[in-house]
């Protein structure tokens, strides 16, 4: 179901329960350029999804699904090069990756010269600069909130459609932009690897209606967009190969269906008869499905286990869970085993000790609690005694979906164990995360999910563990534990100016294991995505940035 | 009659302005707020207010209502920021999330509707009061037991099972028919016809039960009356008696009935077997806009549906006069 809700990339994937099986690798890209015939052009590729994009204009689309589909349409200053084992940050409209100077609060890029867009005119700066100026309209609404957080003057700028620019942008000729931070940001040049920062022209700017009418710079063109129906797209005869470090442009069209029920989906494509052949899903499988297509042994050339920068937790509210020895007793006493199994199991993801998931800049591996997953509950009865022996009830919010309430009945057994009394609160799915993040709505324990925007700690801590951001934000907080603690906001003010790479990493490092130390959150599983293509679809990597199949070099086989 | 055709679309409009105005409160009494939903995450306070000022939601609930309802007849234009978006009267709104006029979304989604809905009513009309007729004139026999028990499978079965089993088999496993979705008749007839038998046959396994338990039942009713046993008695063929002077009497209540499914199977209610089939209508379109807390494609389906009912309704109540000269429509 299209929950584009708003952190829209931990919701739309966190949609569907998704449970894999297959051993794979736990991190970095897997190419699966697997099976027979060999690489050519043409061909139509289908996509197959079950709903419609939250957006594909650049400046909005939040979804994981949106922003891979943009990917063959738009380019963006920076972008990940993922042919390799691991994915590279390279320029993709810029030359290279930008240069940082001020302590990286200036950030300048040169764009590449020919980048041409649908209609043959050339992607200027100015171009770009107005693209990531729209996004501070209140019409162009749904996107990151980076561009707003960072550039200068950014809190009060509303965007280009009354004629003001926003000065922090300068472009000093056609192909330079230089950005002015408010603060340093020294992984700036990952954040433009996001579609915001890419290039809108003012001449085809169709403001809040942009969505179906997205001007290409990539290597395909809108054909034609019927919302909730069929996007239809072809190739951009005026994209170069020779410009785009990233993108291919093997077939000569790719045509997404939208609404299709998911196990429908999911069946069509393992029948692999017709189109099915040429066919990809950008939903991840159905939960229902995954164990027996995980298993199958005949769809292991098209199937791939896509490991997320994401983690799976529970987060326990540190301002009504006061005592540490209740939330450490908490920490031990939660059998990840049956959390997992509610979640599909093994398939799901490996057991999480930190909330930084591998693959994520800054992750380092530690574990505070107990060794074994299904946790250690003598040590937890013991921290109960030291707490006074409380005999506690707890609330807990959790999607009112099978999986989650399986979940929460996991973690009701558990407590039970040491004399917590658990009482579920299921929250209607569509309106977890709005109803979850509004600091009135208040549970003891949450579960939430989350994945990085880009792999590096900057976008998974500061953002869930910053208690000074709960009053600022008190609708949208994401600080689902509550946690204000000093220590942790002198570590994420020290990491923020820091732009030595090793270092700042090693401060991450600090920080989640700080967090954990106030267990003010149980990880609960490292997230895998798996997918599935039919047999004559080729070209497809894994793309663990955004855990979606990458269709940047699919090919059809002929 | 003529009289009697405006009383009944006077009482239309009545009913159609109680259902927007229920469902518009309704709709403001619920937690979820479109605007936050379409801030994204980390909205901040400021930010927030002006996309509730963009959408309109900033506005009191009377003043939004009041404009829904001129805009209805007068058209309204939305946007005052980066584009200006024209909706014709009548205007049913602009879709939150699409951006949209909720009335082209309708209207291009409806020929999906009305063909799976007409398709499949008048397949279930003719199989569930033929099977119920048998059943009937062989009340106790195998072909009685048969029917009954045909209808017995088709009630007790659920949709999505039914769509996926028929998926499975004849377009997964023995590729008889294509990949399921709607194409239009316009474009290519034998595709729409060929995508429309699964979902046809989906909706004819489920509602044909209650046909044949109708017809069944009600024809058993007449066939005890006393002219009937006249009609027999003055030497009239079977058929006749069964069809003319049985059937006719007792289909009242089953175009009651058939009149009711056919408006909310246009109007969208076939929303399991829409999606199952990956046929993008008006059932599906109302499922996702309660889900995204899409205000004005919330109204807009709920007053299509309804004008579907109510249609129905009425040319139930004028067919009445046709097959049953007792009733009089005044």
């Amino acid at each position: 179901m299209t929950r584009r809700t708003r952190r829209s990339r931990t919701v739309a994937l966190a949609a569907t329960a998704v449970v894999i099986a297959l051993g794979a690798t736990a991190c970095g890209g897997s190419s699966s350029d697997s099976g027979s015939g060999t690489p050519g052009k043409g061909g139509t590729l289908t996509v197959l999804n079950k709903a419609d994009f939250d957006h594909l204009d650049p400046q909005r689309v939040y979804t994981t699904e949106g922003q891979s589909m943009d990917q063959e349409i738009l380019r963006t200053l920076t972008g990940w090069d993922e042919s390799g084992s691991k994915p590279k940050l390279v320029g993709d409209l810029a030359t290279d990756t930008g240069t940082p100077s001020k302590g990286a609060t200036v950030w300048t890029f040169h764009l590449r010269h020919g980048v041409k867009y649908q209609d043959g005119t050339e992607v200027t700066a100015q171009d770009v600069k107005y693209g990531v100026e729209r996004g501070f309209s209140s019409d162009i609404n749904g996107g990151p909130p980076y561009a707003a957080q960072w550039l200068v003057g950014g809190s009060d700028y509303k965007g280009p459609y009354q004629g003001k620019q926003l000065d922090s942008i300068r472009t000093p000729d056609r192909y330079t932009i230089v950005f002015h931070l408010k603060q340093p940001v020294a992984d700036f040049n990952e954040t433009t690897t996001m579609t915001g920062w890419s290039a809108v022209p003012k001449a085809h700017d169709t403001g809040s209606t942009y969505d179906t009418k997205v001007w290409s710079d990539g290597p395909y063109m809108i054909k034609s967009y019927t919302k909730n129906k069929e996007l239809v797209l072809t190739r951009n005869t005026y994209w170069s190969q020779a410009t785009d470090p990233i993108r291919q442009q093997n077939v000569d069209g790719i045509d997404v269906k939208f609404g299709q029920d998911e196990s429908a989906i999911d069946q069509q494509i393992k029948a692999d008869a017709g189109t099915a052949q040429t066919s990809i899903q950008q939903w991840p499988i159905a939960g229902s499905d995954l164990a027996q297509l995980a298993g199958d042994p005949s769809l292991k050339s098209r199937y791939y286990k896509i490991p997320a920068p994401g983690i799976n937790y529970l987060a326990i509210n540190t301002t009504r869970v006061k005592d540490i020895h209740v939330r450490e007793a908490i920490e031990y006493a939660i059998d990840k085993t049956t959390v997992r199994g509610a979640f599909g199991g093994s398939a799901y993801g490996d057991y999480a000790t930190t909330m930084l998931s591998p693959g994520i800049g800054g992750y380092r591996k530690f574990n505070l609690y107990s060794a074994n997953p299904a946790g250690n509950l003598a040590k937890a009865k013991e921290l109960m005694k030291q707490a006074g022996n409380p005999k506690p009830t707890m609330s807990i919010a959790v999607e009112n979906t099978p999986t989650e309430e399986h979940f929460a009945d996991a973690v009701k057994t558990s407590l039970e164990h040491i004399g917590i009394h658990v009482n579920i609160s299921p929250i209607d799915a569509s309106n977890y995360f709005s109803t979850i993040n509004n600091t009135k709505n208040q549970y003891d324990l949450t579960w939430g999910d989350w994945i990085a925007d880009w792999p590096n700690a900057s976008t998974v801590l500061p953002t869930l563990f910053d208690g000074r951001l709960i009053k600022k934000n008190p609708q949208s907080n994401q600080d689902l534990s509550y946690l204000n603690d000093p220590k942790v906001n002198a570590l994420i003010d020290k990491a923020a100016t820091m732009t030595d790479v090793a270092q700042r990493n090693a401060t991450y490092g600090q920080m989640d294991e700080q967090i954990l130390k106030d267990a003010a959150v149980v990880p609960l599983m490292y997230m895998n995505f798996s997918d599935m293509s039919g047999s004559k679809v080729g070209g497809v990597i894994s793309d663990t940035i955004l855990a979606e199949p990458s269709l940047v070099h699919v090919y059809i086989k002929h | 009659m003529f009289r009697y055709l405006i009383r009944r679309l006077l009482a239309a409009a009545v009913i159609m302005l109680v259902i927007t105005t229920i469902t518009f409160f309704i709709f403001f009494a619920l937690p979820s707020d479109p605007a936050l939903l379409a801030c994204g995450k980390t909205c901040s306070p400021s930010r927030l207010a002006e996309i509730k000022h963009s959408l309109g939601l900033d506005r009191s609930y009377l003043t939004q209502y009041w404009e829904f309802l001129k805009g209805l007849f007068a058209g309204r234009v939305f946007g005052d920021q980066s584009v200006r978006i024209h909706c014709g009267a009548p205007c049913l709104g602009v879709s939150f999330q699409t951006d949209t006029p909720v009335l082209t979304t309708l209207l291009s989604d409806f020929p999906a509707d009305l063909s799976l809905g007409l398709g499949a009513a008048v397949a279930f009309l003719v199989l569930g009061v033929g099977l119920g007729t048998v059943a009937a004139v062989r009340r106790g026999r195998a072909a009685d037991k048969a029917a009954v028990g045909v209808a017995l499978f088709g009630v007790s079965v659920q949709i999505y099972f039914i769509g996926l089993l028929l998926l499975y088999l004849f377009v997964d496993k023995f590729q008889i028919l294509p990949a399921s979705g709607y194409t239009p008749i316009t474009e290519d007839p034998a595709g729409w016809f060929q995508g429309l038998i699964l979902p046809w046959t989906t909706l004819v396994i489920v509602y044909l039960a209650m046909y044949t338990r109708l017809t069944r039942s009600s024809m058993l009713e007449v066939f005890a009356e006393d002219y009937m046993r006249t009609a027999r008695a003055k030497g009239l063929p079977a058929a006749t008696v069964v069809l003319k002077h049985g059937l006719r009497a007792a289909i009242t209540p089953i175009i009651t009935i058939f009149g009711m499914d056919v408006g909310s199977l246009i109007g969208g209610s076939a929303v399991i077997t829409e999606s199952v089939f990956g046929i993008n209508g008006i059932g599906k379109l109302a499922v996702d806009s309660v889900q995204n807390s899409d205000l004005p494609v919330i109204l807009g389906t709920t007053l299509f549906a309804a004008t579907f009912v109510v249609i129905a309704n009425v040319v139930v109540d004028l067919v009445y006069g046709l097959v049953d000269p007792r009733v009089r429509l005044a």
